[in-house]
């Protein structure tokens, strides 16, 4: 389980201003996939970066039991893996280097690199140059670096997790539902995923449960659909939003914003 | 991993280790040159000859040998290591390959504390060879451990603010040292000029030892810090994520190349060039690896600098130039060549 009580996050030199992140409750079951929603500025890259254990955050936040403000970088690396917004490489190293670079600190999980390339659609990439690749192949294989990070969904010490940063920004709709379907596999093995998403549709496909955040607190969280709904996202986006019902299989395609003429 | 790099594509450790036994055979080659030429003429075969015969070597022989051009050679390759093994690990914190040892303030601190010895040395009282290496020493660990102490805030070391405060001490040591070159006399003033540009002819058993106390831990350590470096080339964030002690690994590289570089100038004087072209000549031949370049890194830099020693002491021999000269001489148009060649590809 990962759950956070009453997060804060103020950035240290800025303490006049308010908080970019106040009392934040969250909640993620592993074998299920958790999004993170909300406009721009309301927090999302900031909780996920406090549950990563990268920023200072007041409150109490855990991971499978283990106090995340106090453990050190082993430890978390060995539970769960963060893909960032976007990660650039510093040098000119390969794909498979890159993707290598997930096994870490000697945290001895041997994942094989080249099957992880496979899973992201980037065999046969491992020779090339990472800064020669295009920006959604870069992304995925950064996808590529934190599955070999964590290796099996469930480890010994319990469920691992994927802490995903808007994974999808940067990719075609091919490759969004692609990753979209490793993030959901990986939680149906057992692992748990929470990821930063923009887009609602992919939110309402994949996510089995919703957090909703705006101006730095939580609006609401719980099973995907009741989160989802017009009222909420209007309120929260500050723009009118209307959700239709696909109809197959009961799929929400969003948004459709009121006014605008049905295609 | 050697045999294996055809079925692994993308992998080029194999491949980096290779170019390691060709370092090693490079730095032979350069060493028995460094031996075997200069301005008194030894026939290395002839001593050779003369050892496995059991016969003694000419007293000549064994005097320029043992006391003059060994303990240079062996000072030479441990500078030219330290300078290449800085420069890397610098290159690797900043993820930059502009970065060299000076960058962390090495450079600046040691001037100013050799300049200060040169010029109120004597006014002081302090005098003999060790004053101005060891006021050198002095001032790079001071210039470093100050840098460090500006750019550690709660625990964190920002390596931006190390840059900049980097850039700020050396304009503050600088003008320091402008001062004291302003005082000096015309003795002085020479001293101060050969200082900046480098030279290995102070070389004896005695200062070998001192500077290998520092420089040879480092070079031997250093490879130690290789994985974290690559993550680094991730971001801090992502190489903690991964569970690398980003904190201790940028404490340990700048530690590191205060002893190493600090040693080596304190020796040597001020060395330039090698510390920034050998790790990027190494990544254009085998790849970012810290793991396998940190090692090349020394070999490659300890080769190199023997056989700059070696041009200097011939070129205008019996009297020899500095070699901070040769290793700008010969070092710029080589490696302005290598990035023509390479232009347009990432390095």
């Amino acid at each position: 389980m990962l759950i956070a009580e009453g997060l804060t996050v103020s950035f240290a030199r800025r303490r006049n201003l308010s908080p970019v992140l106040e009392g934040v409750d969250f909640t993620a079951r592993p074998g299920e996939v958790t999004a993170i929603v909300g406009p721009n500025g309301s927090g999302k890259t900031t909780l996920l970066r406090a549950l990563s254990g990268d920023v200072p955050f007041l409150g109490a936040a855990s991971l499978n039991g283990v106090a995340i403000a106090r453990a050190p970088a082993w430890q978390l690396a060995a539970m769960r893996a963060v893909l960032a917004q976007s990660t650039p490489v510093g040098f000119a190293f390969t794909v498979l280097e890159v993707v290598r670079l997930g096994l870490g600190a000697g945290a001895g999980r041997e994942t094989d690199p080249h099957a992880a390339l496979a899973l992201v659609g980037l065999a046969g990439y491992e020779a090339r140059l990472f800064p020669e690749l295009s920006g959604g192949e870069q992304a995925r294989v950064h996808m590529a670096r934190v599955l070999v990070q964590l290796g099996a969904p469930i480890g010994p010490d319990g469920p691992r997790w994927l802490f995903l940063d808007e994974p999808v920004a940067a990719l075609d709709i091919r490759h969004q539902l692609q990753v979209m379907r490793l993030a959901q596999d990986f939680a149906r093995a057992g692992g748990g995923v929470v990821a930063v998403l923009h887009d609602l549709n992919l939110t309402a496909q994949f996510a089995a449960s919703t957090a909703l955040l705006a101006a730095g607190r939580l609006v609401a969280q719980g099973r995907t659909p009741e989160i989802l709904s017009d009222a909420r996202l209007s309120a929260a986006y500050r723009c009118p939003i209307r959700l239709n019902v696909a109809p197959e299989a009961g799929r929400w395609f969003l948004p459709q914003m009121a006014g605008a003429a049905p295609v | 991993m050697a045999g294996l790099s055809l079925s692994h594509p993308g992998d080029r450790s194999a491949h980096a280790l290779r170019l390691s036994w060709g370092l090693v055979g490079l730095m032979a080659v350069a060493a028995l040159v460094a031996l075997g030429l200069g301005a008194a003429s030894v026939s290395l075969p002839k001593v050779l000859g003369d050892l496995l015969a059991g016969r003694g070597v000419a007293a000549q022989d064994q005097l320029v040998l043992m006391q003059i051009r060994l303990p240079r050679l062996v000072l030479g390759l441990m500078i030219g290591a330290a300078l290449g093994v800085s420069g890397t690990l610098m290159q690797g914190l900043f993820r930059n390959p502009l970065a060299d040892p000076g960058i962390v303030g090495v450079g600046a601190g040691a001037g100013l504390g050799a300049v200060l010895a040169i010029v109120l040395g004597g006014a002081l009282g302090l005098l003999g060879p060790f004053v101005v290496p060891v006021a050198a020493f002095l001032g790079a660990w001071g210039a470093v451990l100050l840098l460090y102490r500006v750019a550690t805030q709660g625990g964190q070391t920002s390596v931006a603010v190390l840059l900049l405060a980097g850039v700020a001490l050396a304009a503050l040591a600088g003008a320091a040292t402008g001062v004291l070159v302003y005082l000096a006399d015309d003795r002085q003033l020479r001293d101060l000029t050969f200082w900046s540009m480098g030279a290995l002819s102070g070389a004896s058993w005695a200062k070998c030892l001192w500077a290998g106390a520092f420089i040879l831990p480092v070079v031997l350590l250093a490879p130690r810090l290789g994985a974290g470096l690559n993550a680094l080339a991730l971001g801090e964030a992502t190489a903690r994520q991964i569970g690398h002690p980003v904190q201790r690994l940028k404490a340990q590289s700048v530690l590191a190349v205060a002893a190493a570089t600090g040693a080596a100038t304190a020796a040597a004087g001020g060395i330039g060039f090698v510390g920034i072209v050998v790790p990027h000549l190494l990544r254009l031949a085998s790849g970012p690896d810290h793991r396998r370049l940190l090692p090349n890194a020394a070999l490659l830099g300890a080769a190199l600098l023997v056989l700059a020693d070696t041009a200097a002491r011939l070129v205008v021999a019996p009297a020899e130039l500095p070699i901070g000269i040769i290793t700008a001489l010969l070092g710029a148009p080589v490696f302005l060549w290598i990035l023509l060649r390479q232009a347009g590809r990432e390095v």
